[in-house]
């Protein structure tokens, strides 16, 4: 159904995919033609409430999502914790990334911290959009490093033994976190209990 | 205070306010003017559409007020209520306090469109005609409603000051709105 031109949107998925659309023009190297090859593959809407779930662990990933607003935390349910592992909110692109790359079960939760507003474009779109343009590919590629690069940063923090400076380097990182997401989950992502997260901040 | 020192201040504030949103908003385009950073946060929209709300109760009652107040002598003072005095203290932009707007000023969840920041700048329009009225008017007599409880009243003097400050605090809001809207990137993450 992707490229039916036909299709009739709600207002709610007509005015994500106009973020969408405002945020993919601002990357200098994608062309109003990309743009317009990549807006119709968003073909679902997705509303989740606070502490709903965008997949549990064991279900497969199908889809990339665009987050329009709101915040989510990816954790990994662990028996006797939730181990957080990243965030994510307004204006990011999301998924449990092992699952969406292996077709297999997520060992990820994704839940919603408040209401949260998505897009999605399935897996297979994706990648065919990605095989068939090259700016696109290119796009891929940068957010890939970026992430990879961020993968690095934070492997360091957590082999850092002092929580004062795991806090410190997210700070320097992320600095609007704090103002998003709750400070217990941020504690489990650094590694610390939220009481030596208080006593830190 | 001298009356005349404050309403020439107020004046300046208000064209200092239109000319802002001028500039700074009234270019912008949707995206920008409805971002979010997250549900409960107000959009550069959001934030005109709370004064908007307010202006279309206060703009008429202090006009009101102005027709009825006993006219003043030249170089008058605004005296200040404690009630005065307290509201217009907690609009102060930069006091770093927060308040959570009672529900029918609160934008969250309506629908709005660039005519907000068309209403806005009309508003101001006729804030600046209530500022020269209140020039001949007397500022302390106690003649303008409270919007959350009408049986309390302000002195038209406290009333355009409230206002005025309450659009400062707002107005730099929707600017902190813009800039976070200005930065908003596609980022990937995993």
């Amino acid at each position: 159904m992707a490229d039916d031109p036909a299709r009739v949107y709600s207002s709610a998925h007509a005015s994500k995919l106009a973020s969408l659309a405002a945020l993919l023009r601002r990357i200098p190297y994608l062309a109003e033609e990309d743009v317009a090859a990549c807006l119709p593959l968003w073909t679902k809407a997705v509303t989740l409430k606070r502490n709903d779930f965008l997949i549990n662990a064991g279900q497969v990933e199908h889809h990339l999502y665009f987050v329009a607003s709101g915040a989510m935390r990816i954790y990994l349910p662990d028996a006797s914790e939730e181990i957080c592992v990243g965030f994510a909110y307004g204006t990011s692109l999301i998924c449990s990334f092992p699952s969406f790359v292996d077709n297999r079960p997520s060992d990820y939760c994704i839940q919603a911290l408040k209401k949260t507003e998505l897009l999605a474009v399935s897996r297979a779109d994706f990648l065919a959009l990605l095989d068939s343009n090259t700016n696109f590919a290119r796009f891929w590629r940068m957010e890939l490093e970026r992430v990879l690069v961020g993968r690095i940063e934070r492997e360091i923090d957590l082999l850092l033994p002092e929580p004062e400076r795991r806090l410190q380097r997210l700070l320097a990182r992320s600095p609007q976190l704090f103002q998003l997401v709750p400070k217990k989950y941020i504690a489990s992502y650094l590694r610390m209990t939220p009481e030596t997260l208080s006593r830190l901040r | 205070m001298n009356a005349n020192t404050f309403l020439t201040e107020l004046q300046t504030t208000v064209r200092h306010l239109q000319a802002t949103v001028e500039m700074e908003l009234v270019p912008l385009d949707d995206f920008t003017l409805n971002f979010k950073p997250s549900p409960e946060r107000w959009s550069v929209l959001e934030c005109l559409e709370h004064l908007n709300r307010y202006s279309r109760y206060y703009n008429p009652a202090i006009a009101k007020a102005l027709q009825r107040v006993p006219t003043q002598t030249v170089d008058g003072v605004v005296r200040y209520s404690w009630l005065g005095r307290k509201s217009i203290a907690m609009m102060q932009p930069g006091n770093g306090k927060q308040y959570k707007a009672v529900k029918h000023m609160n934008p969250v969840g309506s629908t709005l469109s660039r005519v907000v920041l068309t209403e806005f700048l009309e508003h101001q329009t006729q804030l600046l005609v209530l500022l020269t009225a209140a020039q001949t008017a007397d500022l302390s007599k106690k003649a303008v409603p409270v919007e959350f409880f009408r049986l309390l009243k302000l002195g038209a003097g406290e009333a355009l000051e409230f206002v005025v400050r309450h659009e400062e605090r707002h107005v730099q809001q929707a600017l902190r709105a813009k800039q976070q809207a200005a930065s908003a990137q596609l980022t990937l993450v995993v």
